[in-house]
C-alpha cells in the first residue's frame, strides 16, 4: 500500500508536459528569431508570407500535447480543466466580440495577439474559480 | 452524497496519498470525494468499492432531504 503510482504518473504526466512546452518555447525562439531576420533581409519577396509564420509549426504541437496531458487527467482534474476552458472560451468569445462592436463604432483598432492574452487570463481565473469550487 | 471514505481509509491507516496511488487518481481528488465537495463517477465508486470489500451502498449515501 506503500505505491504511490498515481501520484508518480501524474507528476510525470505534469513534467512531461512542462519538457514538451519548453522544446516548443525553444524551437519557437529559435524559428522566431530566423523568420524575422529572413523576412526583414526580403520585405519584397512573395514568399515572406510562407516564412512569417514559421514559428507557429512547433507551436501547433502543443494542440497534441495539451490533449494528451487533459486525457491523462483523473476525472476531477477533467471537470476542473473543462469548468475553467468553458469560462475562458465564452468569456473570450464576449470581450472579443463587445470590442469588435467599439471597433466598429471608431475605438483604435487592436492587434489579433491580444486574443490568446485574453484568453488565457480568463482561463487562469476560471481555474482560480473551478479549483475554488471542487478542491 | 455523503459517504464513509474517511472512516474506510483510516481503519487501514491509509494516507490519502496512499489511496489515491490504488485508485488511480489525484491526492486532491480523494480529499474531494472524502469532503462531499465530489461524487465520483460510477466506475471510480465501483473500485472503491471493490478495494474495500463492501457494496458501494454501503460505502455512498444519498444526503438527507
Amino acid at each position: 500500500m506503500k505505491d504511490h503510482g498515481a501520484q508518480v504518473h501524474q507528476r510525470a504526466s505534469g513534467r512531461r508536459y512542462a519538457l514538451e512546452f519548453l522544446a516548443v518555447l525553444i524551437a519557437y525562439g529559435g524559428l522566431l528569431a530566423l523568420a524575422g531576420f529572413v523576412v526583414d533581409a526580403n520585405p519584397d519577396a512573395w514568399w515572406r508570407y510562407a516564412i512569417a509564420p514559421l514559428p507557429m509549426i512547433p507551436a501547433a504541437y502543443l494542440v497534441f500535447a495539451s490533449v494528451r496531458y487533459y486525457r491523462r487527467m483523473d476525472e476531477l482534474q477533467q471537470r476542473i480543466a473543462l469548468e475553467s476552458l468553458a469560462f475562458a472560451f465564452a468569456g473570450t468569445a464576449l470581450i472579443t466580440f463587445t470590442y469588435g462592436f467599439l471597433d466598429a463604432a471608431g475605438l483604435p483598432r487592436i492587434n489579433w495577439w491580444f486574443v490568446w492574452p485574453v484568453m488565457g487570463t480568463l482561463w487562469a481565473l476560471g481555474t482560480w474559480l473551478a479549483n475554488r469550487r471542487w478542491l | 452524497m455523503k459517504n464513509t471514505l474517511r472512516e474506510l481509509r483510516a481503519e487501514r491507516g491509509w494516507t490519502q496519498a496512499d489511496l489515491s496511488g490504488e485508485l488511480g487518481v489525484s491526492r486532491q481528488t480523494v480529499n474531494a470525494i472524502e469532503t462531499g465537495k465530489y461524487d465520483p463517477s460510477l466506475p471510480l465508486a465501483f473500485r472503491i468499492a471493490t478495494l474495500f470489500g463492501r457494496p458501494i451502498e454501503a460505502i455512498f449515501h444519498p444526503d438527507a432531504s
